[in-house]
């Protein structure tokens, strides 16, 4: 994937293309066919990874029973905790593609290595990951407070 | 405030004294007594600010004038960060302070100089801010599952 392409993604937007070329240095841009696995539930947490295009199932597997937890879209992340603390933490579920899916993944190792070099980088790709998050959630807050005043009004309607 | 009293808040648990004090050269701590308005509807906002700790109401006028709460935020929410990347809109809401309320705040201007001489640090707390978020977003999500449910239950499965 090129820089051209790159730019295209809202997260990368504040970036030169110098800062991406040198962000990619670090990070590598993953692709994987519908239904392939990224990563299996206990599997050592390598690193950071965020959706640039398609979508990834997160599932967990007690007992041999597929409980899907949720689907990720662009722009989402996971793995983020592996980026704290001393990097041996376990995934806790396991991520498919849920159709063709393209994705950056840094390492915990690169993260840090960027965060002492490319500090600046860093801190305009993780504004731009509070925003989106900041969005989705204001978003999702607004979907919850309409389904709970919709409960109270069918309660309401059952009563009388 | 002092670099001992920042250290408390999760925010800053990546940042040692050096860091901390870097912070404190420019973004500054206020405190809200109870009942005090932080923002009013149609202001714009200056910058970003985050909860420390307290509880801030969200208001917003209706037909008629009368303030209604639309949402409560707590330690750990945020508010203007779109004010950040220069997108200064009228505000749709208010803020006032429900409890003493510790905040931390950063306008637009000292955001780009804490960017410029201390992106180190500003990327350890974005980070931290991230990982808050996305841990409030997957409660939330976990939340709005259970009220689905209980919505379905109550009126059956929604039409297509």
């Amino acid at each position: 994937m090129i820089i051209d392409d790159i730019k295209k993604f809202d997260i990368f937007k504040d970036l030169e293309p110098i800062e991406i070329k040198k962000f990619l240095q670090f990070a590598q841009v993953k692709q994987y066919k519908n239904k392939e696995i990224i990563f299996q539930q206990g599997d050592p947490g390598s690193g950071l990874f965020l959706i640039l295009k398609g979508k990834v199932e997160i599932y967990i597997e007690p007992g041999g029973n597929r409980i899907s937890l949720a689907i990720l879209k662009e722009g989402e992340f996971m793995g983020e905790m592996s980026l704290f603390g001393d990097g041996n933490q376990t995934r806790t579920a396991s991520a498919l593609a849920y159709e063709p899916l393209t994705a950056v993944m840094i390492s915990t190792l690169d993260f840090r290595r960027l965060q002492t070099s490319g500090p600046k980088i860093l801190s305009k790709l993780l504004l731009r990951l509070v925003m989106g998050l900041a969005v989705r959630y204001n978003k999702l807050k607004n979907e919850y407070n309409k389904v709970v005043a919709q409960i109270e009004e069918a309660k309401k309607t059952r009563v009388a | 405030m002092l670099v001992e009293d920042l250290r408390k808040f999760d925010l800053f648990q990546d940042l040692d004294d050096v860091g901390l004090k870097k912070c404190l050269q420019f973004a500054k701590h206020k405190k809200f007594q109870s009942g005090t308005e932080i923002f009013a509807q149609g202001s714009q906002s200056a910058g970003l600010f985050y909860i420390l700790d307290g509880e801030v109401e969200v208001l917003q006028k209706q037909e008629g004038g009368a303030e209604k709460v639309v949402d409560v935020l707590k330690a750990g929410d945020f508010d203007g960060e779109e004010s950040l990347f220069g997108d200064v809109e009228e505000r749709e809401t208010s803020l006032r302070a429900k409890t003493l309320v510790r905040v931390f705040w950063i306008n637009t201007l000292e955001y780009r100089r804490l960017q410029n001489s201390g992106p180190m640090e500003l990327s350890k707390i974005l980070l931290r801010v991230i990982i808050g978020l996305a841990n409030t977003f997957r409660g939330k999500n976990g939340e709005f599952g259970k009220v689905k449910k209980e919505l379905e239950e109550l009126l059956g499965p929604a039409e297509e």
